[in-house]
This record gives C-alpha cells, sequence and structure tokens, in this order.
C-alpha cells in the first residue's frame, strides 16, 4: 500500500520531459537507435586489466633465453630471469609464475608486438595517460578516458549501476595529480566519468546508504526531501533542464543506493571457494568485483594492480624476486576471472584486455637507438640478486592480453626478436590500434567524435586508428 | 494537450515492437499461448498510435521545429498509425477467418508498422533532440552559409547578363560566393593540407589545375565542368560531392554554375569565411529612455525588449534580491542577521547600498572571484606539471589583483610582461619529455592570451589553418614567437614546413612588435599593443565576461567565440567603452550591471538547447536560474552545518602555522618507503624542563589521523577523532620540572593503507618572557605492539622501540595541507574559515564541477548527474559535516525545535518555512530531536534545488 503510494508520488512529481526521458532510454530507443551505428558489435562490456608501471614482456608473456642468476654473471647476457613453461597452445611458452593463465591460453590471444609512443623522457604517468586516452599529453582540451567514450557511446547495460568504473586505483599515491588527468571524462561531461573504488572489499559501501545510516532512515530522508520539494513555495518543479536533471539524477541515485542490484559490489556474497581463488591482493578481489559487475550491466571496467611510483610493476631493483610477487598476484585471480566468464556463458560478450604502459629490459632505456636519461645504474657483472631482473624503461616491444568478446581463440599475433633489443619484429601494434579495436568489438564506429570548440575530436587521433581484424575470429 | 504527444508516443511504440517479437515467436505454430497477448497488444498499440498522431499533430502546431524533419517524422508517424490500425484490423480477420494466409498479411503488415515506427521514431528523436542529435556525429556542425543566402546576389547577377553586362563588382562577389561555398564544404577534404584525389580548392592556381583526374572548371561551359556534374549527380552516387556534410542548398550550386558560365573569374579580395567581430568599438549614444529608466544597462535592455515584444516584468523581492546578490558578488549566503537588517531598511535605495557594500568586502570578494580567475587562467594549486617545476602559480598576486582591484588594463599587462609573481601564466605547464609542437608552451601561451582574454580559439590554427576561423597557422605561429627566446620553425600537423614565424599579434593594425628586441622587451610591447584602448576586442570579451558570470549567458556566446553576433552589440559595446572611460574598473562595471532592473527580473530557466544556443540565435529575457558552484556549496555548507575545510592552500592572511612534523610508522615494501597497516599504534617521546625557570603557560596543538588519546606524565589529556578538528589545550597544569613524557595512542581505521599521522607543538612561555617549543619530530620513537601497561609513564625503556617517520611539515604538507588552526597565533586576525576556493580540488568539489585546471576553463560543466547525486547522497564529506553540524544546531537551539527549524530555513534559504513546511518538519524532529533528525533536515534542505540554485 504505502509502495504504491510512494510510486504515484514519485510519478507525479516526475515532469513529463522526464517520463519521456525515461520512456526514451528503453530499449526501444535503442533499437531505433542501433541502425545507424553501423557495425555489429561483438562485446557489450570491456575489462581492463592494468599492469600499471611497465610489465616486462621477457619476463611474463614474451620469456626469452633464460639465464639463472649466479655471483659475476654479465648483466649483458641475461634476457629472462626466469625459464619457460609450456601453455595450453602448442608451442606458445610463458615465463614461469603464470601457470594458470598457461592453462587458459586456449580461450584468448597474446599480442606480443605492441609499441608504446616516443613520447623522449620516458615517464610513467604520460604513458598511461597515452595509453588511456589515445592522445599524447598535454592536449588542448580535457581528453576523455576510452571507458567514458565507451559509457557515452554504449550507455548503461543497467541504469542503476555506473558504466564506467575504476578499481584499485588510489590517489594519494606520488604522481597523483598526473594519474588525475587521464581518470576523467573530460570534455564529455563528468557524467560519463569514472566510479572509482580504490579498494574492491569496501566498494559496497559506495552505492550503499552512508555508513551507519540504516535503510529505514534512508527511505525516510529521502521522503522528507520529496515532501519539502512539493510544498516548496517557490516552484521547484518550474521549467529549466538543470533543475530537472538535479531531480533526476537525485532519483537514480536513490534507486541505486537502495536496489538490490547493488549488491554486485558486496564481495561477501560470494561463495567462500571463489572468493579464496581471487583472493591475492586487492588486484585479485578487483578481478572479483570487476567479474560481478560484469554480470551486473557494467560497461567499462578497468582493474590495476595500481600504480605507485617504484611499487607494483615499476621495479628499478630487485626486479627477479618482485615480477615473481607481482605474478603470484595476478596469475591465478586473471585466469579464474576468465574460467568463470566463460563458464557463465559470458565471456563471448565480454571484452577482456591485459596491458601495461611499456616494457622493461635490462640493458635497454627506451626505444633501442635512442638516448634517454638512465633511471637506474646497472652494473656490468651483478654481484648481488637484487640487481638482476628488468630495471629499465622498454617500449618497442610490450605485450597484451585479450580474452573473450569476438577475439580469436589461441592465437599469437605479433613477434619480437630473441636477441637483445627484443624489439618488434612483425605486426607492429600502437595505441591507435589498439583502442580501435576495442571500440570495433563494442561496436562504435571509428569516425565516433565529439565536436568541442567547433570541432570534431575523434576517439582516435583523426579517427584513423586501425582494426586489427586478425584477432577477430 | 499537445505536449503529451512524448509521453503517449512511446507506449506504441513499447507496445506494438513487443507484439512484433512475440509475433515472431508464434511463426512455424509455435507457441501459440502468445497469441491472446499479443491480440490485446496489437489492438492498444493501434489505438494509442492514432491517439499519438492526434496529440503529435496538436503538438506541431505553431511549433518551430525544423519545417522538412517535422514533415518526414509528420508523415512516417501517421503512416503509422494507418499500418498499425489496418494490422489490428486484419488481425480481427485472421482471428475470425482463422485461415492463415490472413494471419500471414497481418504479420506483414504488422513487420511493416514497426518499420515505418522506426523511422518515424528517429525522425521524431531529431527534432526533440534537435538537429544537434544528429548533426552531433557529423564532423561538421558549424554551419556558416545559410539556405537562400545567394538569391538575391543571383537574381541581380542575372538580370545584368541578360542585359549582357555583368559589373567586375558582382563578378568579384559572385566568386567571394563561391569561395566561401568551398571553405563551408569542400575543404576538409580539398585543401592544400589535405589534397583527397590530388584537389585543393583554397587557392585559383589550385582550383584551375584541377585534380588526379585532370581539370574540374572549364570556364563558361558548366555543362562540361567535372564540378558541376559531380554536385549534380543524385544524391547516394559513389561519385557525388560533397562526400561528406550536407549536400549544397540549390541556391548554391546555382552560384557556382552561374559563376563557371561567367568565365570563372577569380577575385583579389580575400574572403573571410567566418564572421567576424569589429575591432573597434561602436560607441552608441546611451538611449533616452524617458523617466522610467536611469540604468543605462536597462535603457539598452528596454528598446530590445520593445523590438522583441517582450515586456518588463516586476524585479524579483527582497528575500530572493539579497540571496542572489550576495551570492553573485562574495559567493556567500547572507547570514540571518545581515538578511534581517536589510528587510527591516526602509530606505528607497537600499538595494544600491548593498551591492556598494558587498562589492567593498575586499576579502569576501577576491575569494569568490578567484575561482572564476583560476579557471581563467588557468592557475591551480596542485595539477601537471608541478612535479617537476615544469608549472608555476599565480595566486597570490591573482589575489592581490582582486583584493585592491586592481585596473583591468593593467592585470593584463602584468599578466603577458610579467614580473617574478605572475609569470606563470605565459610560461604554461611543462610535463616532462617531449610535447607535440602545438603545445610548446610558447604555443600554450599564444592560446591562452587568445582564448582568456581575447575572446578568440587559436588552437585549431595552433596545428593547420582553422576549418572553424579565419585563423591560420601563421598567425598562431607569429604570436608564439613573441614569446619564444629562440626563432620558431612552424609545422603543420607535426611536420616542420621549413618556415621561420615572424613575431607578432593577431591583430597587425594595433601596432607591429619588433622581432629585434630581446624576449622581455617583446613582451612589454606585446602587452602594450593588447591592453591599448583601441584593441575593442579585449575590452568586450572582458565585458562579456562578467555579464555571462552575472546573467548566466554571455550577450555574445559562446564567451570564447568573440566574433559571433551578440544579442544586443550596443549594449555591450556601450558598456565595454564606458568600462574604459572608467579607468578599467571591474567593479564600477558588476555594480553598473548589478544595479541595474535588468539584474534584478525574475531568473529564466531554459531547455538544455536554449542554453546551449549561440547569442545570435538567443533571446533574452531575463538573468537565468544558475546552479552554486561547487565553492558556493561547500561555502555554504560551511555557514549552515561546520566549516567543511580546516586547511588551505593560499591563505591570504598568511598565518603564522606552528612548525612541526607529521609522524607516524616507518612501513616498508620492497625496502621503500610505504603506507602502514591500519591499526593501533603508540608514540612516545620525553624531554626535559629545567627548574632554573618559571612555567606561565604551556599550550599545546594536536591533531591526528585518524583517532588519539594525548597521555602526559601518565595523565589522559585530551582526544580527538578527527584530524581536521585541532585540539588546543592549556597542559600547564600537567608538566613537571625535570623529565616529562608526551605519550600517544592512535588508531589508523579502515581496510587498506593510507596516509596516518601524528601533530603536535608545544609552546612553552616562561615567566621571563622566553619561550620553548616541544614538536613532533622523527625524535618520537613508536611500536605497533600491545606495549606494555606502564609504556606511557616517563621511565618505561623504549630503546626496543622504532624510530618514526616524517610524513612531512605542518606549513605545507602533502596529505593533510597547511592546518589553519595549528597556529598559537589568536584568531582574530586570520580567515574567518577556509573557502572552498583556497583549497585543493577534491573529489567533492570535482563532483559539483570544478574542473581541473589543466586546460583554460570559462564556463564550467554543471550538469547535475548521477555521480554528483552520489557524492551528495552518501558521501563520507557531506554527511560528516552535516552530521557535525546537526550536533551544533542541537547545542544551540536542541529545546526548540520551533525556532530550530526557522534558524536553519533562515539560514539555508534565506526565507522561514512556511507552515506546511514547519508542520512536516516538526513531525519529524518531534519535541527533542536527535542527531540523526536533524542530519536529515540539513540534507533534505541542502539537497533542494532552491538550496542549489540561484533564483
Amino acid at each position: 500500500m504505502n509502495d504504491r503510494m510512494n510510486r504515484r508520488d514519485f510519478l507525479k512529481k516526475t515532469s513529463a520531459a522526464t517520463l519521456a526521458a525515461m520512456a526514451a532510454s528503453l530499449p526501444v530507443s535503442s533499437f531505433l537507435t542501433g541502425c545507424n551505428t553501423g557495425i555489429q558489435s561483438s562485446a557489450d562490456t570491456v575489462i581492463l586489466l592494468w599492469m600499471a608501471g611497465g610489465m616486462a614482456h621477457t619476463e611474463t608473456f614474451d620469456p626469452k633465453a633464460y639465464t639463472p642468476f649466479e655471483k659475476g654473471l654479465e648483466s649483458k647476457r641475461v634476457l629472462s630471469t626466469f625459464p619457460k613453461i609450456p601453455t595450453a597452445v602448442d608451442d606458445l611458452y610463458f615465463s614461469k609464475g603464470l601457470e594458470s593463465i598457461a592453462d587458459i591460453m586456449d580461450r584468448g590471444t597474446v599480442i606480443r608486438s605492441y609499441r608504446a609512443a616516443d613520447m623522449g623522457h620516458i615517464l610513467h604517468s604520460r604513458h598511461q595517460y597515452h595509453w588511456h586516452t589515445c592522445y599524447e599529453p598535454p592536449q588542448t582540451v580535457n581528453v576523455p578516458h576510452i571507458g567514458a567514450w565507451i559509457a557515452r557511446e554504449r550507455g548503461p547495460a543497467n541504469p542503476v549501476i555506473p558504466p564506467f568504473i575504476s578499481i584499485g586505483q588510489r590517489f594519494d599515491v606520488g604522481e597523483s595529480e598526473e594519474l588525475k588527468a587521464y581518470h576523467t571524462a573530460g570534455f564529455l561531461g563528468s557524467e560519463y566519468g569514472p566510479f572509482l573504488i580504490p579498494d574492491p572489499s569496501t566498494g559496497l559501501d559506495s552505492v550503499r546508504p552512508p555508513v551507519g545510516m540504516t535503510i529505514e532512515r534512508f527511505e525516510r530522508r529521502h521522503q522528507l526531501y520529496r515532501d519539502l520539494i512539493e510544498q516548496s513555495p517557490v516552484g521547484e518543479r518550474s521549467s529549466g533542464y538543470q533543475k530537472e536533471s538535479m531531480l533526476r539524477a537525485m532519483e537514480r541515485s536513490y534507486a541505486l543506493l537502495k536496489s538490490p542490484e547493488a549488491e554486485a559490489f558486496d564481495l561477501s556474497k560470494e561463495p567462500d571457494e571463489t572468493y579464496q581463488a581471487y583472493d591475492t591482493s586487492r588486484f585479485g578481489l578487483g578481478c572479483l568485483l570487476a567479474k560481478r559487475l560484469t554480470e551486473a550491466g557494467a560497461r567499462f571496467i578497468s582493474v590495476t594492480t595500481e600504480y605507485e611510483p617504484f611499487m607494483g610493476w615499476d621495479t628499478h631493483e630487485n626486479g627477479h624476486t618482485r615480477a615473481e610477487k607481482m605474478k603470484e598476484m595476478i596469475d591465478r585471480p586473471i585466469a579464474q576471472l576468465i574460467i568463470d566468464l566463460d563458464q557463465s556463458g559470458r565471456l563471448d560478450r565480454t571484452l577482456v584486455v591485459l596491458a601495461s604502459e611499456f616494457s622493461r629490459d635490462m640493458m635497454v632505456e627506451g626505444r633501442p637507438g635512442q638516448k634517454v636519461k638512465d633511471q637506474v645504474e646497472v652494473p656490468d657483472k651483478m654481484e648481488d640478486i637484487s640487481n638482476y631482473g628488468m630495471h629499465r624503461h622498454f617500449t618497442n616491444g610490450c605485450s597484451l592480453l585479450m580474452f573473450g568478446g569476438g577475439i580469436k581463440k589461441g592465437l599469437v599475433y605479433g613477434k619480437t626478436a630473441d636477441e637483445r633489443p627484443c624489439s618488434t619484429i612483425e605486426n607492429q601494434v600502437g595505441i591507435d590500434e589498439i583502442h580501435q579495436t576495442i571500440y570495433h568489438a563494442m561496436g562504435i564506429p571509428p569516425e565516433t567524435n565529439y565536436v568541442i570548440e567547433g570541432r570534431p575530436f575523434y576517439t582516435t587521433p583523426d579517427g584513423h586508428g586501425e582494426v586489427i581484424h586478425e584477432l577477430f575470429a | 494537450m499537445g505536449r503529451l504527444h512524448p509521453i503517449i508516443v512511446h507506449f506504441p511504440i513499447g507496445v506494438l515492437v513487443v507484439a512484433f517479437f512475440l509475433e515472431l515467436f508464434t511463426l512455424g505454430n509455435k507457441r501459440s499461448e502468445l497469441r491472446a497477448g499479443i491480440r490485446w497488444l496489437v489492438y492498444i498499440g493501434a489505438g494509442t498510435s492514432l491517439v499519438a498522431v492526434l496529440f503529435g499533430l496538436m503538438l506541431a502546431y505553431g511549433s518551430n521545429y525544423s519545417e522538412s524533419t517535422l514533415n518526414l517524422h509528420r508523415w512516417t508517424g501517421i503512416a503509422t498509425a494507418v499500418a498499425a490500425l489496418s494490422a489490428a484490423g486484419l488481425l480481427y480477420r485472421a482471428d475470425l477467418s482463422r485461415r492463415k494466409k490472413d494471419l500471414n498479411i497481418y504479420r506483414s503488415i504488422l513487420g511493416l508498422t514497426v518499420l515505418l515506427l522506426t523511422f518515424a521514431g528517429h525522425f521524431g528523436a531529431s527534432l526533440t533532440h534537435g538537429e544537434g542529435f544528429i548533426s552531433d556525429v557529423l564532423p561538421w556542425n558549424h554551419e556558416v552559409v545559410s539556405e537562400g543566402e545567394f538569391t538575391e546576389l543571383l537574381t541581380e547577377v542575372k538580370e545584368h547578363s541578360e542585359m549582357g553586362s555583368v559589373a567586375p563588382q558582382h563578378l568579384n562577389e559572385l566568386n567571394v560566393g563561391v569561395r566561401r561555398i568551398f571553405a563551408n564544404s569542400c575543404y576538409r577534404c580539398h585543401a592544400s593540407d589535405e589534397m583527397e584525389g590530388g584537389l585543393a580548392l583554397d587557392s585559383e592556381a589550385a582550383v584551375m589545375a584541377g585534380g588526379d583526374g585532370g581539370p574540374i572548371i572549364t570556364p563558361g561551359e558548366p555543362e562540361s565542368s567535372e564540378l558541376m556534374k559531380r554536385l549534380l549527380l543524385p544524391a547516394g552516387h559513389d561519385d557525388v560531392m560533397p562526400q561528406k556534410g550536407r549536400a549544397l542548398f540549390p541556391d548554391e550550386i546555382e552560384l557556382i554554375q552561374t559563376w563557371i558560365e561567367l568565365g570563372a573569374h577569380w577575385s583579389d579580395e580575400e574572403v573571410l569565411t567566418f564572421r567576424e567581430a569589429e575591432m573597434a568599438l561602436s560607441k552608441p549614444e546611451l538611449p533616452h529612455s524617458g523617466n522610467e529608466f536611469e540604468n543605462p544597462v536597462d535603457r539598452f535592455v528596454d528598446i530590445y525588449f520593445k523590438e522583441q515584444g517582450i515586456s518588463w516584468q516586476e524585479p524579483v523581492n527582497d528575500t530572493l534580491f539579497v540571496r542572489r546578490v550576495y551570492l553573485d558578488v562574495i559567493g556567500l549566503l547572507p547570514e540571518p542577521g545581515e538578511l534581517k537588517e536589510f528587510l527591516s531598511d526602509t530606505s528607497a535605495n537600499k538595494r544600491d547600498q548593498l551591492i556598494e557594500s558587498l562589492l567593498n568586502r575586499e576579502h569576501d570578494y577576491a575569494q569568490h572571484s578567484l575561482s572564476f580567475w583560476n579557471d581563467l587562467l588557468r592557475n591551480a594549486y596542485t595539477g601537471t606539471g608541478f612535479i617537476t617545476g615544469g608549472r608555476k602559480q599565480i595566486t597570490e598576486w591573482l589575489y592581490d589583483a582582486l583584493e585592491n582591484n586592481k585596473p583591468y588594463n593593467q592585470m593584463v599587462s602584468e599578466l603577458l610582461s610579467p614580473g617574478e609573481k605572475s609569470e606563470g601564466f605565459i610560461r604554461g605547464i611543462q610535463w616532462r619529455g617531449d610535447v607535440n609542437a602545438s603545445q610548446t608552451t610558447e604555443m600554450q601561451a599564444a592560446q591562452n592570451l587568445s582564448q582568456s582574454l581575447m575572446g578568440v580559439n587559436l588552437k585549431c590554427a595552433s596545428c593547420h589553418n582553422s576549418f572553424v576561423s579565419n585563423w591560420t597557422l601563421k598567425d598562431a605561429y607569429s604570436l608564439a614567437a613573441v614569446f619564444s627566446d629562440t626563432s620558431l620553425a612552424i609545422e603543420r600537423c607535426e611536420e616542420p614546413t621549413g618556415d621561420f614565424a615572424e613575431p607578432g599579434f593577431l591583430y597587425s593594425e594595433l601596432g607591429e612588435v619588433d622581432k629585434n628586441l630581446p624576449t622581455d622587451d617583446r613582451l612589454e610591447q606585446l602587452a602594450d599593443i593588447v591592453t591599448q584602448e583601441e584593441n575593442g576586442r579585449l575590452y568586450r570579451t572582458i565585458t562579456n565576461r562578467h555579464w555571462q558570470r552575472l546573467m548566466g549567458k554571455g550577450l555574445v556566446e559562446p564567451v570564447d567565440e568573440m566574433d559571433t553576433k551578440p544579442w544586443n552589440q550596443e549594449l555591450l559595446d556601450w558598456l565595454a567603452a564606458d568600462f574604459i572611460d572608467h579607468n578599467y574598473n571591474q567593479k564600477y562595471l558588476l555594480s553598473l550591471i548589478l544595479r541595474s532592473r535588468t539584474y534584478q527580473l525574475p531568473t529564466v530557466g531554459l531547455s538544455a538547447e536554449e542554453a546551449r544556443a549561440p547569442s545570435d540565435e538567443y533571446v533574452f529575457k531575463g538573468p537565468l536560474r544558475k546552479r552554486l558552484t561547487a565553492e558556493q556549496f561547500a561555502d555554504a555548507l560551511t555557514r549552515l552545518a561546520v566549516p567543511v575545510y580546516s586547511s588551505v592552500a593560499y591563505d591570504p592572511f598568511d598565518t603564522r602555522i606552528a612548525e612541526a612534523s607529521w609522524i607516524w610508522f616507518d612501513a616498508r615494501e620492497n625496502g621503500r618507503p610505504a603506507f602502514a597497516p591500519p591499526g593501533q599504534y603508540y608514540l612516545r617521546h620525553t624531554f626535559d624542563l629545567s627548574n632554573d625557570k618559571i612555567i606561565n603557560e604551556a599550550r599545546l596543538l594536536i591533531s591526528a589521523d585518524e583517532r588519539f588519546e594525548l597521555i602526559i606524565n601518565g595523565e589522559s589529556t585530551v582526544g580527538g577523532h578527527d584530524w581536521r578538528e585541532v585540539q588546543n589545550v592549556d597542559v600547564t597544569d600537567y608538566l613537571t620540572t625535570g623529565k616529562n613524557l608526551l605519550a600517544v595512542k592512535a588508531e589508523k581505521r579502515g581496510a587498506t593503507a593510507e596516509p596516518a599521522g601524528v601533530l603536535l607543538n608545544m609552546e612553552i612561555t616562561y615567566s621571563d618572557g622566553t619561550k620553548s617549543e616541544v614538536r613532533s619530530n622523527t625524535d618520537w620513537k613508536i611500536n605497533n605492539q600491545d606495549p606494555d601497561p606502564d609504556w606511557a609513564l616517563s621511565d618505561f625503556d623504549d630503546s626496543d622501540w622504532y624510530s618514526v617517520r616524517s610524513f612531512g611539515s605542518s606549513l605545507d604538507n602533502k596529505y593533510w595541507g597547511r592546518l589553519l588552526d595549528f597556529s598559537h597565533e589568536s584568531t582574530e586576525d586570520r580567515l574567518q574559515f577556509v573557502r572552498a576556493s583556497l583549497v585543493e580540488n577534491d573529489d567533492f568539489q570535482k563532483a559539483l564541477g570544478r574542473p581541473p585546471r589543466e586546460i583554460v576553463i570559462t564556463k564550467r560543466d554543471s550538469e547535475p548527474t548521477l555521480l554528483q547525486a552520489l557524492e551528495l547522497t552518501n558521501g563520507e564529506m557531506v554527511n560528516d559535516v552535516l552530521s557535525r553540524g546537526a550536533d551544533r544546531w542541537i547545542r544551540e537551539y536542541g529545546e526548540d525545535p520551533e525556532e530550530l527549524i526557522r534558524q536553519i530555513y533562515l539560514r539555508a534559504l534565506s526565507r522561514p518555512p512556511t507552515g506546511q513546511e514547519a508542520r512536516i518538519i516538526g513531525k519529524l524532529l518531534g519535541q527533542k530531536p536527535n542527531n540523526e533528525a536533524v542530519q536529515d533536515l540539513l540534507w533534505a534542505v541542502t539537497m533542494k534545488p532552491e538550496f542549489q540554485m540561484i533564483y
């Protein structure tokens, strides 16, 4: 009874335009507009697994000759610090420590020929900005993150789940201002901006009534808000789009915070067994949250190992030991994520991408042949294991993984040399192609753009990014 | 009634589409149980589609939708209804006859209905969402040629050519028209920097040379000219031109044809494809407006209103006025006392007096205006570039300029030819590494000067000749060269052209820049050129910006495209000239506008399309209803509840902050410093007090992130749970001579490692007037284990405890900022409270539209969004501030709920509650209001549009 009253009340309060807009967001309208997107989508959701800090290809998905550590070992002899292991795909080898992912490679593609841009000084945050926006910083306008473009073009699959969700990055670490510069919807408007969940285990807090507030009180408080608007002598529902969208946004927020779908953010709802399988770290739990949010209808989810200068994949010393730990952190959860998505049948329409801003090498800093400032001293002969590892930034030959969303299964795309510098020698790809491929999978055509300051601004520079068609099944 | 069309229309859409899909399920005699449902859906769909059409016709009558789309929508809509009715009839017949054939006829008609529906819906969407809904996805949406524009010229030319003589002037005009058409419709693919098919249309030589396929024009013979052939191909043909953008209008095609026919003459005139505003201010006479209007603004607007057939409305009442003018001038809500004083004032010119007194509150005015100027001049406390010293603030200079109302010409001069404190503006942002040629710091300076101060956009032209303005690559490089110490090589789209730039200002008629001067002198020269009175554009731009700030929409809009036609050129130019006559005094200009009846009109709410409309399509009816900015909102919360901020990024009063270090556990990860895991920590510090001196007073300041208990010599002294609230305590009685101990039991809660710390400073004043200090610093010891029970006693042995790590100083801290209350100075000569404009951007302000200042921002994104509503509904900051605010209200008015309600309304909305409002709230609060109830009331009130908008 009470509920019905509320609903009627709500309808009464909602202006005609709001209703029309709500009706327009029903599937009918996507059916109507579906006709002019032009390309078929092969995915409805993208999950980006972000290896923050520069993941060495030779220590992960593109292993080279292994030289074990010994005192006095010549640095230049070392290409990989781990032995190879076989994968589920014939003749495809990964680096030791990635056994679980190796086992599922018959469900995805490895790209071994990504070349990061040449931006002079190699600075993580600038390359990250470039990777996530497809534009080299700085720019004359605020450029949107790829997740914001996808959120805008594809809209929420579920009206109460924010379409673009970013998991795992805190913003009080070093270079935080630079991180913020690309975690944005830019000129597309904050409506498409990232919903930030730094800690996946407390993600639920951001979609429930405020901590410490019972649901009854939350409803009462909202009712008071509605009543006071209703009673207001200044005509709060009179025309004006800002006011209308203000009221609408408040109702949507209320619906989300009360919605049973918010349980998607609640990791405690997972059976113990599943939870354990993912529980290696915040990153692992982030993968679990990404799985749940995919089911709930998010469009673009990024899960990061988190960027913090000199932490995570940003190994400038002890590279071997730390790469081992990082692999331990990512191996099981990523494999589990793919398996779970596959089993629930969602992998077919979910594109999972694993990537990093650039790679690393023991000897070469930057691009071969180009001298940039060394970040670290590498001795000719190693006396200590802390010198053993990939401590320098390297841009020409990075590995990516892609699963699901129409991507071929068991494909190895591109190739790097087996001698130093282990650079791309076949099928080189850049960020423009990677982005256009992701957009293509999402059914977003290359000419997609936004007119800002009188000029069109495309998803990839000038709309020229090429789809890598060979990747699609 | 017609307005119901958009609601009703979705009903048949939904119903018929569902019916169609269900129908598909029944194919092959499957799922026949669906039949009964489908039947109803089709009948209802047919009925409602008829209703929708009727409403639609009513709505269309007298509307101003674009006629061609409207016609398409009208006829497809009617066809849909007819088809739907037929489908219903056919279904009825099929049900009676039970013949398979009838059923299939019905099915195909239903299919047709859905197809028609798709088209009708598609056209309908273009109508309601505006042309922009469609053209936003086209690369070209900036129309500079309108249909029928050339008809008059064509008629004249025809008349003359029939008589056998066409004047050279007409030939010129013809050519200029053709070139404008080329620029608008063809340059995108056929210009010297983008030559598809080897063809360029932007010079005489190129046009006459033709493309890869040979000449495109045969003068005198339009029929055999390739250009005409291509233009006349049917739409959709593979070779038709233009391939992108709209087809040419008939008069455009005719113009090109006539031009070729008459010999394809090429004029020497320069073609300005896009409108350009005049440099000089037209100095219109101030209109006489009878006795009715004193204020010049009103006299111009009166004429405008008469032309537009708009009648003057009564100015808003005192209550609305006072709230509006406070927020617009100083950014704060009026205090109940101030409100009362104004309302009870009976003098006739009390509004003018209030305006003057607000403008004279220098600090409040400066702290409010600061946000606008920071956006405009891209000045930020944090952001990219600072990390490597590649960027510099101008805050101190800017604040001083606003506080002292520095004349605008002087401000501009100091920005362009800067001293040390204002050089940040032209120095730009250097983010380590190589940058694009279009983003060098010199080019940034050129772009920012153009956009912020001149209201023109040079961004496109810094890469290639602009497609949306008359600016060329050369213009942009010339201006950049003024700022450059070395000669600048011109690059087009990142490719060197081989040319070098000659320094010069955009408008050479204002003066030459001497390239032989050293940079500093050149900048001085530039400043003189830009700020001279003859540069009407500079003063028009700032005048327009101030108008826009107060009225919600500029006289010229977009505000950064000052070449757009204003909706009232005379008013704009008069105001700009008057501003110059009054010594470039910005407060004078503001006051003039504020005192006008125009400003004091009731606000107008616009639709999203109207709000976006450029000034040449906009009709002014009154000031727009604005939304509180992030800063205004935060400051209003501070006034209504408790201070939202406690640390300043910039402190104009330069309060002396006590020195100390934030200290905490020195956690390591991979041998590198990391944040310590959350949990309980124990800190100790012993110090000696000699017995030679007598202590007069010992005052201690302490703050901790997040919970703490301070124990001095074994005695619990003070505690806290919020680092923003600095505890300031007299601890004289806790101290003894000899060995003393400060012990702090502190806790960081939560699940992830986040910054934590303790900050302490004790100042001891002795009877002889000397002072000494004890601070938190790296001498302190810390432990993360449950310690021995007597750990808080001075003789406890802490030699196996760890040394603390410093997380930075109290003066300028990365995590906690500069905590204003961490000072032993008296509170009198300080900031009243930390205004939101003086702090770094945070999640709350960001959600409410405060931009990152990585680029110049002249208009904020004020669209309410879900993320924003979430921040307001369950954001930690809002709920925390309101909860602490509730405590404050209960302390003050807990015994008198009625008065509490009244005071909250007065403070938040500048009016008392109505009887009905008071009753609703009274029911919630009860006789003895608790924290939760008051907090919820504060929340509901602050979420009201009435609170968040300026009426």
